[in-house]
């Protein structure tokens, strides 16, 4: 799996300890996100892909 | 009840309970611990006295941790990782209590030794909890 949420983070200019407390998680969490290390649940997919403004299908790429 | 979870993170790499992260947390320990240190230090109580007292003193601490134990924050991530940690200590817990029960009443030629009534409450009380928890979950 890769992430587009560095990307779109940047985007919208949040740092990972911003995006973390918006969707409330810990900012290792949004570490492993973003690395592709951590397969997140469904609704914490959908929180980070509204805070960053699109769909979890442009967020979250599966190979 | 006494503590806030907020001052504590869950214990991951030296056995079970919590680690202080604030100022507090220390704080809360010196207030938990050392009432019981000067009870049964500076007062001259009966032996029998400071069993009891020790007894409620620790109950009490015990409850307390393990409240802020279950109200304590975890995201996503933090609990999926506690839940697989858990799950592979109780499962090798189980295996060295049962197997060492059978090698014990084999070595001991002795059956008595695998009645120990403290591990047969942890195992059957173990079955029990994991049976309740698969029924609070199975309809989520």
């Amino acid at each position: 799996m890769r992430t587009k949420i560095k990307e779109f983070r940047a985007r919208h200019n949040l740092t990972q300890s911003d995006l973390a407390d918006k969707v409330g998680v810990r900012r290792e969490t949004i570490v492993f996100l973003e690395a592709g290390k951590y397969n997140p649940s469904l609704q914490l997919a959908h929180d980070v892909a509204k805070v960053l403004g699109t769909s979890i299908e442009e967020l979250f790429i599966f190979n | 009840m006494i503590g806030n979870p907020d001052w504590f993170t869950i214990r991951k790499w030296g056995g079970w309970g919590l680690t202080p992260k604030t100022w507090q947390g220390w704080v809360y320990i010196l207030v938990m611990v050392l009432p019981l240190v000067l009870v049964t230090a500076i007062f001259r109580l009966s032996p029998e006295t400071i069993k009891t007292v020790t007894l409620v003193w620790v109950s009490i601490i015990m409850l307390d941790v393990f409240d802020m134990m279950i109200h304590l924050k975890r995201d996503e991530r933090e609990e999926k990782h506690e839940a697989l940690a858990e799950r592979n200590a109780a499962w090798f817990i189980v295996f060295i209590l049962a197997f060492g029960m059978i090698i014990k009443a084999l070595v001991t030629q002795n059956p008595d030794a695998v009645l120990d009534p403290v591990i047969l409450t942890a195992l059957f009380g173990g079955v029990l909890v994991k049976a309740l928890t698969h029924f609070y979950l199975r309809d989520k």
